[in-house]
Protein backbone atom coordinates (compact mmCIF):
# COMPACT_ATOMS: atom_id res chain seq x y z
CA UNK A 1 0.00 0.00 0.00
CA UNK A 2 1.31 3.46 -0.96
CA UNK A 3 -0.75 6.44 0.21
CA UNK A 4 -0.12 9.85 -1.34
CA UNK A 5 -1.36 12.34 1.24
CA UNK A 6 -0.66 15.40 -0.94
CA UNK A 7 -2.31 15.17 -4.34
CA UNK A 8 -3.50 18.06 -6.50
CA UNK A 9 -6.32 18.27 -9.00
CA UNK A 10 -7.31 21.12 -11.28
CA UNK A 11 -10.83 22.34 -11.91
CA UNK A 12 -12.02 23.32 -15.37
CA UNK A 13 -10.88 26.91 -14.91
CA UNK A 14 -7.27 26.99 -13.77
CA UNK A 15 -4.05 28.82 -14.44
CA UNK A 16 -1.69 25.86 -14.67
CA UNK A 17 0.24 25.02 -17.83
CA UNK A 18 -1.49 22.00 -19.40
CA UNK A 19 -4.46 22.67 -17.12
CA UNK A 20 -6.89 19.82 -16.67
CA UNK A 21 -4.65 17.50 -18.65
CA UNK A 22 -2.60 17.23 -15.49
CA UNK A 23 -5.45 15.40 -13.71
CA UNK A 24 -5.29 12.43 -16.03
CA UNK A 25 -1.49 12.58 -16.21
CA UNK A 26 -1.30 12.47 -12.42
CA UNK A 27 -3.85 9.68 -11.96
CA UNK A 28 -2.26 7.56 -14.62
CA UNK A 29 1.34 8.14 -13.45
CA UNK A 30 0.32 7.51 -9.83
CA UNK A 31 -1.35 4.19 -10.68
CA UNK A 32 1.65 3.15 -12.75
CA UNK A 33 3.97 4.02 -9.87
CA UNK A 34 2.05 1.83 -7.45
CA UNK A 35 0.23 4.51 -5.50
CA UNK A 36 -2.85 2.83 -4.06
CA UNK A 37 -4.64 5.82 -2.50
CA UNK A 38 -4.56 9.57 -3.02
CA UNK A 39 -5.77 12.22 -0.61
CA UNK A 40 -6.05 15.26 -2.84
CA UNK A 41 -7.43 18.76 -3.11
CA UNK A 42 -8.39 21.42 -5.62
CA UNK A 43 -6.85 24.75 -4.69
CA UNK A 44 -9.62 26.93 -6.06
CA UNK A 45 -8.93 28.03 -9.62
CA UNK A 46 -5.13 27.78 -9.26
CA UNK A 47 -4.75 31.48 -9.94
CA UNK A 48 -7.23 31.77 -12.81
CA UNK A 49 -9.79 33.96 -11.05
CA UNK A 50 -8.35 34.18 -7.52
CA UNK A 51 -5.00 33.47 -5.89
CA UNK A 52 -4.11 29.79 -5.53
CA UNK A 53 -3.50 30.21 -1.80
CA UNK A 54 -6.27 32.78 -1.24
CA UNK A 55 -9.29 31.39 -3.05
CA UNK A 56 -12.41 33.47 -3.49
CA UNK A 57 -15.62 32.03 -2.05
CA UNK A 58 -16.78 31.04 -5.53
CA UNK A 59 -13.46 29.39 -6.44
CA UNK A 60 -13.29 27.60 -3.11
CA UNK A 61 -16.76 26.16 -3.61
CA UNK A 62 -16.38 25.28 -7.28
CA UNK A 63 -12.96 23.68 -6.64
CA UNK A 64 -14.34 21.52 -3.85
CA UNK A 65 -17.27 20.43 -6.00
CA UNK A 66 -14.92 19.53 -8.82
CA UNK A 67 -12.95 17.40 -6.35
CA UNK A 68 -16.14 15.60 -5.30
CA UNK A 69 -16.61 14.55 -8.93
CA UNK A 70 -12.99 13.29 -9.12
CA UNK A 71 -13.58 11.29 -5.93
CA UNK A 72 -16.80 9.85 -7.36
CA UNK A 73 -15.10 8.88 -10.61
CA UNK A 74 -12.20 7.27 -8.74
CA UNK A 75 -13.99 5.80 -5.73
CA UNK A 76 -11.64 3.99 -3.37
CA UNK A 77 -8.59 5.51 -5.06
CA UNK A 78 -9.06 9.26 -4.56
CA UNK A 79 -10.06 10.85 -1.25
CA UNK A 80 -10.38 14.54 -0.52
CA UNK A 81 -9.42 17.49 1.59
CA UNK A 82 -11.88 20.39 1.69
CA UNK A 83 -9.92 23.47 0.63
CA UNK A 84 -11.02 26.28 2.92
CA UNK A 85 -10.35 30.01 3.14
CA UNK A 86 -10.91 30.86 6.84
CA UNK A 87 -11.43 34.55 6.03
CA UNK A 88 -15.00 33.72 4.95
CA UNK A 89 -16.00 32.97 8.56
CA UNK A 90 -19.39 31.25 8.83
CA UNK A 91 -19.48 30.61 5.09
CA UNK A 92 -16.11 28.84 5.36
CA UNK A 93 -17.41 26.68 8.20
CA UNK A 94 -20.55 25.81 6.20
CA UNK A 95 -18.37 24.87 3.23
CA UNK A 96 -16.26 22.60 5.44
CA UNK A 97 -19.40 20.97 6.89
CA UNK A 98 -20.78 20.45 3.39
CA UNK A 99 -17.56 18.82 2.15
CA UNK A 100 -17.30 16.53 5.16
CA UNK A 101 -20.93 15.50 4.74
CA UNK A 102 -20.09 14.57 1.15
CA UNK A 103 -17.32 12.30 2.41
CA UNK A 104 -14.13 14.35 2.39
CA UNK A 105 -11.65 13.22 5.02
CA UNK A 106 -9.49 16.25 5.77
CA UNK A 107 -9.21 20.02 5.58
CA UNK A 108 -6.56 21.87 3.58
CA UNK A 109 -5.55 25.43 4.42
CA UNK A 110 -3.48 27.65 2.13
CA UNK A 111 -2.22 31.14 2.90
CA UNK A 112 -5.43 33.14 3.11
CA UNK A 113 -4.79 34.07 6.74
CA UNK A 114 -1.79 33.27 8.90
CA UNK A 115 -2.41 30.13 10.92
CA UNK A 116 -2.01 32.02 14.18
CA UNK A 117 -5.28 33.87 13.41
CA UNK A 118 -8.35 33.12 15.55
CA UNK A 119 -10.33 32.86 12.30
CA UNK A 120 -9.14 29.26 12.23
CA UNK A 121 -10.66 28.37 15.60
CA UNK A 122 -14.20 27.31 14.59
CA UNK A 123 -12.81 25.32 11.67
CA UNK A 124 -10.36 23.48 13.90
CA UNK A 125 -13.05 22.74 16.47
CA UNK A 126 -15.06 21.15 13.66
CA UNK A 127 -12.03 19.07 12.57
CA UNK A 128 -11.54 17.86 16.14
CA UNK A 129 -15.24 17.04 16.44
CA UNK A 130 -15.15 15.09 13.17
CA UNK A 131 -11.73 13.59 13.93
CA UNK A 132 -10.07 14.65 10.67
CA UNK A 133 -6.54 15.95 10.04
CA UNK A 134 -5.61 19.39 8.72
CA UNK A 135 -3.04 19.73 5.94
CA UNK A 136 -1.53 23.21 6.14
CA UNK A 137 0.44 24.87 3.35
CA UNK A 138 3.76 25.87 4.91
CA UNK A 139 6.72 27.86 3.69
CA UNK A 140 9.21 26.20 6.01
CA UNK A 141 10.88 29.39 7.21
CA UNK A 142 9.39 32.78 6.50
CA UNK A 143 12.01 35.52 6.47
CA UNK A 144 9.72 38.31 5.33
CA UNK A 145 6.29 39.06 3.97
CA UNK A 146 5.11 38.17 0.47
CA UNK A 147 2.55 40.19 -1.49
CA UNK A 148 -1.07 39.00 -1.61
CA UNK A 149 -0.62 36.07 0.78
CA UNK A 150 -0.34 35.47 4.51
CA UNK A 151 2.13 32.61 4.47
CA UNK A 152 2.56 30.56 7.62
CA UNK A 153 5.84 28.93 8.47
CA UNK A 154 6.68 25.91 10.58
CA UNK A 155 7.06 27.99 13.74
CA UNK A 156 3.57 29.45 13.21
CA UNK A 157 2.12 25.96 12.77
CA UNK A 158 3.86 24.77 15.92
CA UNK A 159 2.15 27.58 17.88
CA UNK A 160 -1.22 26.58 16.44
CA UNK A 161 -0.65 22.89 17.19
CA UNK A 162 0.20 23.72 20.79
CA UNK A 163 -2.97 25.80 21.07
CA UNK A 164 -5.07 22.90 19.70
CA UNK A 165 -3.40 19.77 21.11
CA UNK A 166 -6.40 17.62 20.18
CA UNK A 167 -6.17 18.56 16.51
CA UNK A 168 -3.90 16.66 14.10
CA UNK A 169 -1.86 18.71 11.63
CA UNK A 170 0.13 17.81 8.54
CA UNK A 171 2.95 20.25 7.80
CA UNK A 172 2.96 20.45 4.02
CA UNK A 173 5.81 19.64 1.66
CA UNK A 174 9.00 19.56 3.67
CA UNK A 175 10.81 19.33 0.32
CA UNK A 176 8.70 22.03 -1.27
CA UNK A 177 10.98 24.97 -0.77
CA UNK A 178 12.27 26.88 2.19
CA UNK A 179 14.62 25.84 4.95
CA UNK A 180 13.59 22.24 5.67
CA UNK A 181 15.95 21.97 8.62
CA UNK A 182 14.07 24.84 10.27
CA UNK A 183 10.76 23.20 9.37
CA UNK A 184 11.73 19.84 10.82
CA UNK A 185 13.22 21.35 13.97
CA UNK A 186 10.10 23.45 14.58
CA UNK A 187 7.88 20.34 14.41
CA UNK A 188 10.22 17.91 16.15
CA UNK A 189 8.79 18.26 19.66
CA UNK A 190 5.15 18.80 18.68
CA UNK A 191 3.45 15.38 18.74
CA UNK A 192 0.32 16.46 16.86
CA UNK A 193 2.23 17.57 13.74
CA UNK A 194 2.97 15.02 11.01
CA UNK A 195 5.47 15.85 8.27
CA UNK A 196 4.54 15.58 4.61
CA UNK A 197 7.68 14.61 2.69
CA UNK A 198 6.43 15.88 -0.67
CA UNK A 199 8.02 18.59 -2.80
CA UNK A 200 10.31 19.08 -5.77
CA UNK A 201 13.47 19.31 -3.66
CA UNK A 202 15.81 16.37 -3.33
CA UNK A 203 18.49 17.67 -1.01
CA UNK A 204 20.93 15.08 0.23
CA UNK A 205 20.65 14.76 4.00
CA UNK A 206 16.99 15.76 4.22
CA UNK A 207 15.57 12.33 5.00
CA UNK A 208 18.39 11.49 7.40
CA UNK A 209 17.71 14.71 9.26
CA UNK A 210 13.95 14.02 9.31
CA UNK A 211 14.51 10.52 10.68
CA UNK A 212 16.94 11.78 13.29
CA UNK A 213 14.95 14.73 14.59
CA UNK A 214 11.30 13.73 14.02
CA UNK A 215 11.47 9.94 13.77
CA UNK A 216 9.75 7.61 11.33
CA UNK A 217 6.35 7.54 13.10
CA UNK A 218 5.34 11.04 11.93
CA UNK A 219 6.66 11.05 8.36
CA UNK A 220 4.19 10.73 5.48
CA UNK A 221 4.63 9.96 1.80
CA UNK A 222 3.29 12.67 -0.51
CA UNK A 223 3.86 13.88 -4.06
CA UNK A 224 2.46 17.41 -4.49
CA UNK A 225 3.52 18.34 -8.06
CA UNK A 226 6.46 16.00 -8.45
CA UNK A 227 5.97 12.26 -8.43
CA UNK A 228 9.61 11.68 -9.38
CA UNK A 229 11.17 13.29 -6.31
CA UNK A 230 8.58 11.63 -4.05
CA UNK A 231 9.35 8.14 -5.32
CA UNK A 232 13.07 8.88 -5.26
CA UNK A 233 12.72 9.90 -1.63
CA UNK A 234 11.44 6.41 -0.80
CA UNK A 235 14.63 5.02 -2.33
CA UNK A 236 16.72 7.44 -0.28
CA UNK A 237 14.78 6.45 2.85
CA UNK A 238 15.60 2.80 2.12
CA UNK A 239 19.27 3.78 1.82
CA UNK A 240 18.96 5.50 5.20
CA UNK A 241 17.50 2.32 6.74
CA UNK A 242 14.01 3.71 7.43
CA UNK A 243 10.88 1.63 8.00
CA UNK A 244 9.32 2.23 4.58
CA UNK A 245 6.00 0.60 5.45
CA UNK A 246 5.35 3.18 8.15
CA UNK A 247 6.16 6.12 5.88
CA UNK A 248 4.46 4.83 2.76
CA UNK A 249 1.19 3.77 4.40
CA UNK A 250 0.98 2.81 8.10
CA UNK A 251 1.40 6.33 9.46
CA UNK A 252 -1.23 7.70 7.06
CA UNK A 253 -3.65 4.88 7.91
CA UNK A 254 -3.32 5.75 11.57
CA UNK A 255 -3.64 9.47 10.99
CA UNK A 256 -6.75 9.15 8.81
CA UNK A 257 -8.38 6.48 10.98
CA UNK A 258 -7.88 3.33 8.89
CA UNK A 259 -9.97 4.61 6.00
CA UNK A 260 -7.87 3.14 3.24
CA UNK A 261 -8.76 -0.41 2.14
CA UNK B 1 26.12 2.94 -18.63
CA UNK B 2 25.35 6.15 -16.78
CA UNK B 3 27.85 9.01 -16.72
CA UNK B 4 27.06 11.74 -14.22
CA UNK B 5 28.13 15.18 -15.46
CA UNK B 6 27.35 17.05 -12.26
CA UNK B 7 28.93 15.84 -9.01
CA UNK B 8 30.34 18.02 -6.24
CA UNK B 9 32.76 16.64 -3.65
CA UNK B 10 33.57 18.45 -0.44
CA UNK B 11 31.91 20.68 2.10
CA UNK B 12 29.05 23.09 1.55
CA UNK B 13 29.32 25.84 4.17
CA UNK B 14 25.61 26.32 4.80
CA UNK B 15 24.51 22.83 5.75
CA UNK B 16 26.08 19.54 6.69
CA UNK B 17 26.24 17.04 3.86
CA UNK B 18 25.99 13.39 4.89
CA UNK B 19 29.00 12.36 2.81
CA UNK B 20 31.88 14.53 1.65
CA UNK B 21 34.78 12.35 0.61
CA UNK B 22 35.35 10.67 -2.72
CA UNK B 23 34.96 7.09 -1.44
CA UNK B 24 31.57 7.82 0.13
CA UNK B 25 30.33 9.75 -2.90
CA UNK B 26 31.43 6.92 -5.16
CA UNK B 27 29.63 4.36 -3.01
CA UNK B 28 26.33 6.27 -3.06
CA UNK B 29 26.49 7.01 -6.80
CA UNK B 30 27.42 3.43 -7.67
CA UNK B 31 24.58 2.07 -5.51
CA UNK B 32 22.20 4.15 -7.64
CA UNK B 33 23.58 2.63 -10.84
CA UNK B 34 25.92 5.44 -11.89
CA UNK B 35 29.08 4.14 -13.55
CA UNK B 36 31.23 7.24 -13.89
CA UNK B 37 31.12 10.86 -12.76
CA UNK B 38 32.67 14.22 -13.57
CA UNK B 39 33.41 15.77 -10.20
CA UNK B 40 34.34 19.23 -8.98
CA UNK B 41 35.46 20.57 -5.61
CA UNK B 42 32.60 22.05 -3.58
CA UNK B 43 35.06 23.89 -1.32
CA UNK B 44 36.59 25.73 -4.26
CA UNK B 45 33.39 27.74 -4.80
CA UNK B 46 34.17 29.82 -1.72
CA UNK B 47 37.96 29.70 -1.64
CA UNK B 48 39.68 32.91 -2.69
CA UNK B 49 42.39 30.69 -4.13
CA UNK B 50 40.29 28.06 -5.90
CA UNK B 51 43.41 26.06 -6.71
CA UNK B 52 43.52 24.84 -3.10
CA UNK B 53 40.18 23.15 -3.78
CA UNK B 54 41.39 21.72 -7.10
CA UNK B 55 44.53 20.26 -5.55
CA UNK B 56 42.53 18.61 -2.75
CA UNK B 57 40.18 17.20 -5.38
CA UNK B 58 42.98 15.82 -7.57
CA UNK B 59 44.51 14.11 -4.54
CA UNK B 60 41.15 12.71 -3.39
CA UNK B 61 40.35 11.33 -6.83
CA UNK B 62 43.79 9.79 -7.41
CA UNK B 63 42.60 6.41 -6.09
CA UNK B 64 39.31 6.64 -7.98
CA UNK B 65 40.22 7.67 -11.49
CA UNK B 66 38.43 4.59 -12.82
CA UNK B 67 35.20 6.14 -11.51
CA UNK B 68 35.78 9.90 -11.39
CA UNK B 69 37.14 12.40 -13.88
CA UNK B 70 37.87 15.81 -12.38
CA UNK B 71 36.50 19.14 -13.54
CA UNK B 72 38.73 22.00 -12.43
CA UNK B 73 37.39 25.18 -10.89
CA UNK B 74 38.96 28.24 -12.50
CA UNK B 75 38.58 31.83 -11.35
CA UNK B 76 39.96 33.92 -14.21
CA UNK B 77 39.87 37.11 -12.16
CA UNK B 78 42.51 35.75 -9.78
CA UNK B 79 46.27 36.13 -10.20
CA UNK B 80 48.07 33.33 -12.03
CA UNK B 81 44.86 31.50 -13.00
CA UNK B 82 46.59 30.40 -16.19
CA UNK B 83 48.79 28.06 -14.13
CA UNK B 84 45.68 26.49 -12.55
CA UNK B 85 44.32 25.99 -16.04
CA UNK B 86 47.55 24.37 -17.22
CA UNK B 87 47.43 21.98 -14.30
CA UNK B 88 43.81 21.15 -15.16
CA UNK B 89 45.03 20.02 -18.57
CA UNK B 90 47.81 17.95 -17.00
CA UNK B 91 45.32 16.35 -14.62
CA UNK B 92 43.22 15.37 -17.62
CA UNK B 93 40.16 17.30 -16.51
CA UNK B 94 37.14 16.81 -18.73
CA UNK B 95 35.66 20.26 -18.16
CA UNK B 96 36.20 23.61 -16.47
CA UNK B 97 33.61 24.60 -13.90
CA UNK B 98 33.17 28.30 -13.27
CA UNK B 99 31.26 30.24 -10.62
CA UNK B 100 31.13 33.87 -11.74
CA UNK B 101 28.02 34.50 -9.60
CA UNK B 102 29.98 33.63 -6.47
CA UNK B 103 33.38 34.98 -7.42
CA UNK B 104 32.70 38.54 -8.52
CA UNK B 105 33.43 38.48 -12.25
CA UNK B 106 31.32 38.36 -15.40
CA UNK B 107 31.23 35.99 -18.34
CA UNK B 108 31.73 38.91 -20.72
CA UNK B 109 34.58 40.49 -18.72
CA UNK B 110 37.90 40.30 -20.51
CA UNK B 111 39.16 37.64 -18.07
CA UNK B 112 36.02 35.55 -18.65
CA UNK B 113 36.41 35.77 -22.42
CA UNK B 114 40.09 34.87 -22.14
CA UNK B 115 39.30 31.73 -20.17
CA UNK B 116 36.46 30.74 -22.50
CA UNK B 117 38.66 31.18 -25.56
CA UNK B 118 41.31 28.95 -23.99
CA UNK B 119 38.64 26.33 -23.25
CA UNK B 120 37.43 26.49 -26.82
CA UNK B 121 40.97 25.96 -28.16
CA UNK B 122 41.53 23.00 -25.85
CA UNK B 123 38.07 21.43 -26.46
CA UNK B 124 37.15 21.79 -22.81
CA UNK B 125 33.51 22.68 -22.11
CA UNK B 126 32.67 25.12 -19.36
CA UNK B 127 30.10 24.17 -16.72
CA UNK B 128 27.80 26.80 -15.23
CA UNK B 129 25.38 26.24 -12.35
CA UNK B 130 22.10 28.15 -12.30
CA UNK B 131 21.76 27.71 -8.56
CA UNK B 132 23.66 25.55 -6.11
CA UNK B 133 20.81 25.46 -3.59
CA UNK B 134 17.14 26.27 -4.00
CA UNK B 135 16.93 30.05 -3.61
CA UNK B 136 14.02 29.69 -1.17
CA UNK B 137 16.19 28.07 1.48
CA UNK B 138 19.44 29.98 1.20
CA UNK B 139 21.45 31.03 4.22
CA UNK B 140 21.53 34.84 4.62
CA UNK B 141 25.23 34.79 3.67
CA UNK B 142 24.68 32.69 0.54
CA UNK B 143 24.20 35.58 -1.87
CA UNK B 144 25.28 34.77 -5.41
CA UNK B 145 24.74 37.35 -8.14
CA UNK B 146 21.61 36.80 -10.20
CA UNK B 147 21.85 34.30 -13.03
CA UNK B 148 22.63 36.15 -16.28
CA UNK B 149 21.21 34.06 -19.10
CA UNK B 150 21.57 36.98 -21.52
CA UNK B 151 25.34 37.14 -20.95
CA UNK B 152 25.64 33.41 -21.53
CA UNK B 153 23.64 33.63 -24.75
CA UNK B 154 25.97 36.39 -25.98
CA UNK B 155 29.08 34.45 -24.92
CA UNK B 156 27.96 31.41 -26.90
CA UNK B 157 27.06 33.49 -29.95
CA UNK B 158 30.38 35.35 -29.88
CA UNK B 159 32.68 32.41 -29.05
CA UNK B 160 32.26 30.02 -31.94
CA UNK B 161 33.30 26.53 -30.99
CA UNK B 162 32.88 26.93 -27.21
CA UNK B 163 30.68 24.27 -25.60
CA UNK B 164 28.74 24.98 -22.44
CA UNK B 165 26.97 22.74 -19.94
CA UNK B 166 24.33 24.40 -17.76
CA UNK B 167 23.45 22.37 -14.68
CA UNK B 168 20.62 22.30 -12.16
CA UNK B 169 18.50 24.57 -14.38
CA UNK B 170 14.73 24.62 -14.11
CA UNK B 171 12.56 24.34 -17.19
CA UNK B 172 12.12 28.06 -17.77
CA UNK B 173 15.89 28.63 -17.91
CA UNK B 174 16.43 25.64 -20.19
CA UNK B 175 13.81 26.95 -22.59
CA UNK B 176 15.05 30.53 -22.30
CA UNK B 177 18.53 29.52 -23.43
CA UNK B 178 17.70 26.54 -25.57
CA UNK B 179 15.10 28.32 -27.64
CA UNK B 180 16.64 31.80 -27.74
CA UNK B 181 19.84 30.67 -29.46
CA UNK B 182 20.01 30.27 -33.23
CA UNK B 183 19.92 26.59 -34.22
CA UNK B 184 23.65 26.37 -35.03
CA UNK B 185 24.62 27.87 -31.68
CA UNK B 186 22.08 25.77 -29.83
CA UNK B 187 24.11 22.68 -30.64
CA UNK B 188 26.85 24.01 -28.35
CA UNK B 189 24.75 24.36 -25.21
CA UNK B 190 23.88 21.33 -23.10
CA UNK B 191 21.77 20.87 -19.98
CA UNK B 192 21.85 18.29 -17.24
CA UNK B 193 18.57 16.86 -15.98
CA UNK B 194 19.03 17.54 -12.25
CA UNK B 195 16.90 20.71 -12.06
CA UNK B 196 13.99 19.60 -14.22
CA UNK B 197 10.71 18.28 -12.84
CA UNK B 198 9.78 14.80 -14.00
CA UNK B 199 6.47 12.93 -14.07
CA UNK B 200 3.70 13.90 -14.19
CA UNK B 201 4.38 17.58 -14.87
CA UNK B 202 6.92 16.24 -17.37
CA UNK B 203 9.22 19.28 -17.66
CA UNK B 204 12.04 16.93 -18.63
CA UNK B 205 10.08 15.41 -21.52
CA UNK B 206 8.76 18.79 -22.66
CA UNK B 207 12.19 20.45 -22.61
CA UNK B 208 13.68 17.59 -24.61
CA UNK B 209 10.84 17.83 -27.10
CA UNK B 210 11.40 21.57 -27.55
CA UNK B 211 15.19 21.89 -27.31
CA UNK B 212 16.28 18.54 -28.75
CA UNK B 213 17.49 15.27 -27.24
CA UNK B 214 21.12 15.88 -28.28
CA UNK B 215 21.45 18.74 -25.80
CA UNK B 216 20.74 16.79 -22.60
CA UNK B 217 23.09 14.83 -20.36
CA UNK B 218 22.63 12.97 -17.11
CA UNK B 219 23.48 14.96 -13.98
CA UNK B 220 22.55 14.39 -10.34
CA UNK B 221 23.99 17.44 -8.55
CA UNK B 222 25.17 15.02 -5.86
CA UNK B 223 26.31 15.36 -3.12
CA UNK B 224 23.98 18.33 -2.62
CA UNK B 225 21.08 16.41 -4.12
CA UNK B 226 20.34 12.69 -3.95
CA UNK B 227 21.31 10.66 -7.03
CA UNK B 228 18.05 8.72 -6.67
CA UNK B 229 16.13 11.83 -7.81
CA UNK B 230 17.79 12.02 -11.23
CA UNK B 231 17.63 8.26 -11.74
CA UNK B 232 13.93 8.09 -10.84
CA UNK B 233 13.12 11.07 -13.04
CA UNK B 234 14.66 9.33 -16.00
CA UNK B 235 12.99 6.01 -15.22
CA UNK B 236 9.55 7.64 -15.07
CA UNK B 237 10.02 9.66 -18.23
CA UNK B 238 8.34 8.70 -21.49
CA UNK B 239 11.62 9.10 -23.40
CA UNK B 240 12.49 6.16 -25.64
CA UNK B 241 15.23 3.76 -24.51
CA UNK B 242 17.64 4.90 -27.23
CA UNK B 243 17.17 8.50 -26.19
CA UNK B 244 17.77 7.56 -22.56
CA UNK B 245 21.09 6.10 -23.64
CA UNK B 246 21.91 9.38 -25.33
CA UNK B 247 21.22 11.24 -22.11
CA UNK B 248 23.04 8.75 -19.92
CA UNK B 249 26.23 8.22 -21.89
CA UNK B 250 26.33 9.22 -25.55
CA UNK B 251 25.73 12.98 -25.54
CA UNK B 252 28.35 13.67 -22.91
CA UNK B 253 31.02 12.26 -25.21
CA UNK B 254 30.13 14.97 -27.73
CA UNK B 255 30.22 17.59 -25.01
CA UNK B 256 33.41 16.42 -23.30
CA UNK B 257 35.75 14.94 -25.90
CA UNK B 258 38.53 14.73 -23.31
CA UNK B 259 36.47 12.37 -21.15
CA UNK B 260 38.15 8.98 -21.49
CA UNK B 261 36.15 6.03 -20.17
Amino acid sequence: MLIDIHGNFYASRNNMPRGQGLNQAYLSAARKAGITHIVGMVMGSWGYSSHTYVPSLEDMRSGNRFLLRVIEENRGFVFGYAYINPAYGDKALKELEFCLKQGMIGMKLGASVRCTSSLLDPLLRKCIERDIPVLHHIFQRRTGEYPDVALSDAADLAKLAKRFPEARFIQAHIAGGGDWQFGLRAAADIPNIWLDLSGSGSDEGMVEFALKIVGEDRLLFGTDLTLDTALARLETLKRAGANIKKISSANAQKLFGDRFK
Amino acid sequence: MIIDSNVLIGNWPFRKLPYTDASQVRQVLAASGINHAVAVSTDAIFFRNVQDGNETLYKALAQHRDFFTPAATINPSYARWEKDYEQALQEKCAAIRIWPEYQGWGLLDSCGLELCNACKEDRLPIILTTEVEDSRQRHPLDKPEDWKGGDLKRLIEETAGLKVLVVNARAEKVKELGLALPEEDRKRIFFDISGLWGAFVDDLDLCIEQVGISQFVFGSHAALKTPEAAITKLNLSKIKELDKRKICALNIRQLMPRLKI
